[in-house]
């Protein structure tokens, strides 16, 4: 197998799926948890508050395309399966996302407070689920799916995909969201907005604290086959230390009010939960749980080595922009 | 008011679009992509009938109540 750097291509596109769910995370996960807090903000406070999301949330949302499409042209065996066997949570997730688009749109559109009060609850509601359904999706994945040797899943209950760990993880993940959310409000506003969402990133933090707390024990005592790879390799521990300082690192700006930094830091916290994510589980990508054997890999699923190189080549051209003007736009604009 | 009957032409593109999807779904039956793969062949055996009807049903809820309200 053709190799680069001494990865081989199938590691390669593993880490470029991995960096596009990592920038997704980050960008559409302050715009949803920005969202989450919007029903605790004064009426003419909303205003401001969509202000500050207003010109991005769009831009975010094209990494998930972008993602969905690397995941369907590295590895098309992963995304037939996983898309088949949680289409439920799937078409909720587009349904939400249709309505957060129009929510966000349609509120100015007439004077009536019943008007603005309905898109408001529901620009608040998508976004509360569209994160919940993210944590569950990545939940699901955590935990394995009952894949056959054919790679196709064996379910088929409409609701299959809520489970206890499913939800601990969408919980998990909707109270980092809140945080980031909340930190880059902060970063956008001032006056009496700022003041309000000081105390609401306190309760954030809390809330992200317990229920992190709370997933983190219940993987390691149900969930045996996430940690394995961390007692085998010890030196990998640098990277759930890292992830603790750099969340502990955030309620220390935020006292300071440097939030510009701890936006950055709370970035690099959902990062290094993904890493955290992609080292669990390397090289399998979906574990099924009938037989290890029919697990999905990054070499079973891959599309062939001709693809992958191409389309890497492609990558190393084009990525360097995007992540430009990303940043630009995040701090300058 | 003469003009006030072009507003209804934006049905036109509509149903030109509508029509030639269906033309080329429906034309190229039995394949999903021609000579290659076929359509029973390509069907997802994880996803049952009943999913599929709901999303449909969900989707044409979400997008009447956009029509209307772009209509309003």
């Amino acid at each position: 197998m053709e190799t680069f750097l001494n990865l081989d291509y199938p590691t390669w596109w593993f880490l470029v799926v991995g960096a596009l769910f990592s920038g997704y995370a980050i960008l559409d996960g302050f715009d949803f948890g920005a969202g989450t807090w919007h029903l605790f903000f004064k009426e003419q406070d909303r205003r401001i508050a969509l202000n500050a999301v207003g010109p991005v949330w769009d831009g975010n949302e094209v990494w998930l395309v972008i993602g969905a499409g690397a995941l369907f042209a590295g590895f098309p065996v992963l995304y037939a399966s996983l898309l088949s066997a949680m289409y439920t949570p799937f078409m909720l997730f587009l349904a939400f996302i249709i309505m957060r688009a129009v929510s966000i749109e349609f509120r100015g559109k007439e004077k009536m407070s019943w008007w603005r009060k309905t898109w408001d609850i529901l620009y608040s509601i998508s976004r509360i689920m569209l994160a919940l359904l993210l944590g569950i999706l990545l939940g699901n994945v955590l935990q394995g799916l009952r894949i056959d040797a054919d790679h196709e899943y064996q379910g088929g209950a409409f609701f299959e995909f809520i489970n206890f760990y499913s939800i601990l993880v969408g919980l998990t993940t909707l109270a980092l969201f809140m945080s980031h959310g909340a930190i880059y409000l902060l970063m956008k506003t001032d006056g009496r907005l700022y003041e309000r969402l000081r105390g609401l990133l306190k309760n954030g933090i809390i809330f992200f604290v317990v229920i992190f707390s709370i997933t983190t024990i219940y993987t390691l005592i149900y969930l045996p086959h996430l940690s394995d790879t961390f007692q085998t390799n010890t030196a990998l521990f640098v990277v759930p230390v890292l992830a603790f300082l750099s969340i502990a690192n955030i309620p220390r700006l935020a006292s300071k009010r440097k939030f510009r930094e701890a936006f950055l830091f709370s970035s690099l916290t959902l990062s290094l939960k993904l890493i955290l994510v992609a080292i669990e589980l390397y090289p399998t990508l979906l574990i099924s749980t009938i037989d290890p054997a029919n697990s999905l890999t990054i070499y079973n699923a891959a599309s062939s080595e001709k693809s992958l190189s191409i389309m890497l080549t492609m990558t190393a051209i084009g990525a360097p922009f995007v992540i430009f003007y990303t940043i630009f736009c995040l701090l300058y604009l | 008011m003469a003009d006030a009957g072009f507003v209804f032409s934006v049905f036109l593109p509509q149903i030109a679009n509508q029509v030639g999807w269906f033309s080329a779904e429906m034309g190229r039956q039995p394949w999903v992509v021609y000579g290659l793969l076929r359509t029973s062949d390509a069907l997802s055996k994880s996803v049952t009938a009943n999913q599929v009807l709901s999303s449909l049903i969900m989707f044409f809820i979400i997008y009447s109540i956009l029509f209307v309200l772009f209509i309003y």
